[in-house]
């Protein structure tokens, strides 16, 4: 029985609202973002010490914190990107948190969703963030530019606008190239290419979309996972995209409840995570068809979706599993955080035998 | 003894079991050295960026980057040294620890075997004073030698040529320079010149490439951009232009003060655009500043006399200021200018949404008589709506409801065949037809019908007048009723019995009904009956009692003819003769003995 474990290792209640918890990199510290009952942010941070976490530093802000990354800064500065419930992305330096590094008003409304590329030693170019907001729009920020976005992908004025709710960065395989592929509440996804600054794939997925994940930013686009309402999750094969039928996806019912995300694993890009609305988590690993591209009756190359198994899972709680950050210095070990205000720490063995 | 498949499971289970176990205590063994390798890790990491941050902060250079760099220290920049210039050591693990120690250790600052972890940027620290015209002075006596005199006119180039150097990514920019000569002799002292010539204007061609010296024509000096003073004034008019629009967006939202601030950074950067004053000053009127609008529309106008926005601003700003003479000759200046001027752009200046009290001069304002124009609040508006609701009503209708109506509709012509004239008084008061009242009234009432307000009296068929009147005007709605209220002559069918009214207005009564109605109102007060009853037409006393008189109505009459009509020596006979004429008068008389 060679399947992986997954093992609560330590359990922490806290006195507020989870929405986001991310390993600080290089380091044995994760942080926590949320809300408190009196509408004012979290931001603490604990460090794992010898079978538990102890809370090393507890930072109150005036608004409510939704998400943050630690994708786009440097392996030296690790400076937390936040989206606060205002539509403000600010930038934080944890070690001294009274004022933000960076602070951009760019959405009229909560950002949902945000991550970053290029920082950590993690793919090629310039260092960026993405924001997604209820106000339907996608942002790109440059740190070093100060205000406006970089770019903005939003809808046209007097059409309808749709909440996003998961953005995701990747094919950062070169300096030039990167896509932001966001994820909306009506089933949309779209897939925007940056270095054309143009639309370069869209779809509809029936359900809203909570969780979007390439595999791999840093490489040339792989695979896809869109997490939706309604139980259901879509992995894409990004490597062919056919002129009309766009990407092969496979499509996978989990959770009975919404999939309110799915993460990859550090070390291996073919196994991944995803967090249901039950309180559950199940490990999945992907294996590639034989042949990952053929031919369609019209002799236009389409991709092969491949098959999903399902190795590992575990209920943990009642209430959803928002988050879930796999450590990048230590496999196996991941933090997440669930609606009934814990933090948990896992532990996932034998990762190195799949 | 055979194990059987079950055990066998079992056993499988509990090895397994144990397996997992034990790698969970190996994993979490391994955890607690992790956690301490990682935490000296991170300790590295902070002293490291600790140090940085303290040469950064110590090296004050002048860095030759652009003045828009960004504000952070420690962001960095791609590297600028090109790839042949980089150091070729191969980076592997030890040795990469080795350089950097030694590099770091000593302080070396000139090698790029440094902070191999971060990106490097190269900065040269310049003397000032090393400008482009010493650079061509110097350029000129290494070439020419020291024998030439002459002075270079000027501190800034007289133009410019640049050229890409093929087949690689670099290019030249070729500063020339214009010098007075003195005298002496050229003495070419650099071996890479090889020859000299004075040339004219025109045998220039000969010699040098067409681009390269039509851009500076000795004839006409001023060509565009010939200088970069020049080239930053344009590029600030294109700032100043960004600015403006800017500060256009930030008026639309109606953030006013960021308006304002947009727009001055726009009036640093070009101080000869007139929009911005003016865009300015618009937004300081917004915000009711008039002094500060009124010196920045004279700015505007001293920049372009004929912008005729700016006149008007002006003039809405002395306004503002109180000046009203002087805002009246900017409004006239402003006018005569229009029709000098052609028509501005259509799109939507920030005049139009403004709401001042009076823009229009004297001069131009209506000569119509001021009309004095009745609120009325009215039930129905559309005249065309209501005859088609009509209509359709009358359409859905039973018969019998038909016929009702068409006796109601009889009776009420009665009513206002009889009082005709007032209605031809209140009509035009209000200015509302005929027509569409009684229409009006009509639909009321057959809406009424249509609702089955059940109303006990409405089914009768009695013949009394007043009861049907009252039945009727008791389903009056209230929408008709404001209208006539504010009219001092009624209308008389539908006067609503709202405590409001104040006893002076009580309309004449028509009816006896009416009449209980206002009693009501004026009983406790004499001296307002007295006034009611003026009014009323001794004839029409038979009409308004009916067929029998109250006796206290009839006791507060006397009372009232006593007291006031004697004294005010008014004859009061008809009033008393008609009176005699009610019906059962001289029953009531008798029930009340005290006459």
């Amino acid at each position: 029985m060679d399947k992986p474990q997954i093992i609560l290792h330590v359990q922490k209640s806290v006195n507020y609202t989870l929405f986001d918890t991310k390993w600080i990199p290089q380091s044995a510290k994760f942080v926590a973002l949320g809300n408190y009952a009196r509408g004012t942010g979290a931001i603490q941070i604990y460090e794992m010490d010898h079978g538990d976490v102890k809370l090393v530093k507890e930072i109150e802000k005036s608004k409510s914190l939704k998400c943050g990354t630690f994708g786009a800064s440097s392996l030296q500065q690790r400076y937390l990107a936040t989206g606060d419930f205002e539509g403000k992305m600010q930038i934080w330096n944890l070690e001294s948190p009274e004022l933000p590094v960076y602070s951009a008003k760019g959405h009229k409304e909560i950002i949902n969703a945000i991550d970053g590329v290029a920082g950590l030693g993690i793919g090629e170019g310039a260092p960026e963030i993405v924001t997604g907001s209820r106000d339907g729009a996608v942002k790109v920020w440059d740190p070093r530019q100060k205000n406006d976005p970089v770019a903005t992908m939003e809808p046209g004025e007097g059409e309808d606008k749709r909440d996003c709710w998961a953005v995701a960065f990747g094919h950062a395989y070169t300096k030039e190239d990167r896509c932001v592929c966001s994820g909306y509440d009506n089933g949309d996804i779209k897939l925007f290419d940056l270095r054309n600054m143009s639309l370069r794939w869209e779809t509809n997925v029936k359900n809203g979309v909570c969780g979007l994940e390439f595999d791999r930013k840093d490489i040339s686009m792989n695979k896809l996972v869109a997490t939706t309402l309604e139980s259901k999750f879509f992995v894409y094969d990004m490597r062919t995209q056919h002129p009309t039928k766009g990407f092969a996806s496979l499509t996978e019912k989990a959770h009975k409840s919404t999939v309110w995300g799915a993460k990859h694993l550090p070390s291996n890009r073919d196994v991944f995570m995803t967090l249901g609305g039950n309180g559950s988590l199940n490990l999945w690993k992907y294996s590639y068809p034989s042949k990952r591209v053929t031919e369609d009756k019209d002799g236009i190359e389409t991709g092969v979706a491949g098959t999903l198994n399902l190795l590992q899972n575990t209920t943990l709680s009642t209430q959803p599993i928002s988050s879930y950050d796999w450590c990048q210095a230590k496999e196996g070990l991941a933090v997440c955080s669930s609606f009934d205000q814990t933090i948990r720490v896992l532990i996932v063995t034998k990762l190195n035998r799949i | 003894m055979a194990v059987s498949d079950h055990e066998k499971k079992m056993v499988q289970l509990q090895h397994d079991m144990r397996n997992s176990q034990k790698d969970l205590a190996d994993y979490l063994s391994d955890m607690t050295s992790w956690e301490d390798e990682i935490k000296q890790k991170e300790k590295q990491l902070l002293s490291q960026k600790q140090n940085t941050d303290e040469e950064l902060s110590k090296e004050k250079m002048v860095a030759q980057t652009e003045p828009s760099a960004s504000p952070y220290t420690g962001i960095v920049y791609p590297i600028t040294k090109p790839p042949h210039e980089r150091s070729k050591i191969k980076q592997d693990e030890k040795l990469k620890k080795k350089i950097q120690e030694a590099a770091d250790k000593s302080g070396d600052m000139k090698t790029t075997d440094r902070k191999l972890d971060r990106k490097l940027i190269l900065i040269v620290q310049q003397k000032l004073g090393n400008d482009l015209r010493w650079t061509a002075n110097k350029a000129l006596v290494n070439s020419c030698g020291n024998g030439l005199e002459s002075i270079i006119l000027g501190n800034a180039p007289c133009g410019y040529f640049k050229y890409k150097i093929p087949k690689t990514a670099d290019g030249v920019k070729m500063f020339f320079f214009k010098a007075c000569y003195k005298g002496g002799n050229v003495k070419l002292s650099d071996p890479s010149i090889k020859d000299y010539k004075w040339v004219t204007h025109d045998e220039l061609s000969e010699y040098m490439k067409p681009k390269s010296w039509d851009k500076f024509d000795v004839k006409s000096d001023s060509s565009e951009y010939e200088t970069d003073e020049e080239w930053e004034m344009e590029r600030k008019k294109q700032q100043a232009l960004i600015e403006k629009d800017r500060g256009n967006e930030l008026f639309k939202k109606g953030d006013y003060s960021s308006a304002i601030e947009a727009y001055t950074r726009g009036m640093t950067l070009d101080p000869t655009n007139p929009l911005l004053s003016a865009n300015r000053a618009m937004a300081l009127l917004k915000q009711e500043k008039y002094a500060a609008a009124e010196l920045d529309c004279v700015t505007a106008l001293s920049l372009d006399p004929l912008y005729v926005k700016a006149y008007l601003r002006r003039g809405s700003a002395r306004f503002g200021l109180k000046k009203f003479t002087e805002a009246k000759e900017d409004f006239e200046k402003e006018l005569s200018k229009e029709k000098m001027v052609a028509q501005t752009e259509p799109s939507a200046s920030p005049d139009t949404g403004i709401v001042y009290p009076i823009t229009k001069p004297p001069h131009e304002r209506s000569k119509k008589p001021l009309r004095r124009i009745e609120v009325e609040e009215v039930g129905v508006d559309d005249d065309e709506l209501q005859k088609a609701a009509i209509a359709k009503l009358i359409a859905n209708q039973s018969d019998t409801k038909k016929q009702m109506t068409q006796r109601d509709n009889q009776m009420f012509e009665q009513f206002t065949d009889s009082s005709d004239s007032v209605q031809k008084k209140v009509q035009n008061n209000i200015s509302m037809d005929d027509k569409s009242q009684t229409s009006r009234n009509k639909e009321n009432i057959s809406d009424k019908s249509h609702q089955n307000i059940v109303k006990p009296e409405f089914n009768l068929t009695s013949d009394q007048d007043s009861t049907v009147k009252t039945s009727r005007l008791k389903t009056v709605p209230k929408t008709t009723d404001t209208k006539l209220d504010l009219s001092s002559v009624s209308d008389s069918k539908h006067s609503d019995d709202s405590p409001s009214v104040s006893p002076r207005s009580l309309p004449v009564p028509q009816t006896s009904f009416q009449f209980q109605k206002d009693y009501k109102v004026v009983k406790n007060n004499l001296e307002a009956f007295y006034n009611y009853l003026k009014k009323i037409d001794p004839c029409q006393y038979q009409k308004l009692f009916g067929e029998s008189m109250d006796a206290e109505i009839l006791m507060k009459m006397l009372t009232v003819f006593k007291d006031y009509y004697i004294s005010s020596n008014e004859d009061f006979y008809p009033h008393l003769c008609n009176l005699t004429q009610v019906k059962r008068f001289s029953m009531t008389v008798i029930f009340d003995g005290t006459i």
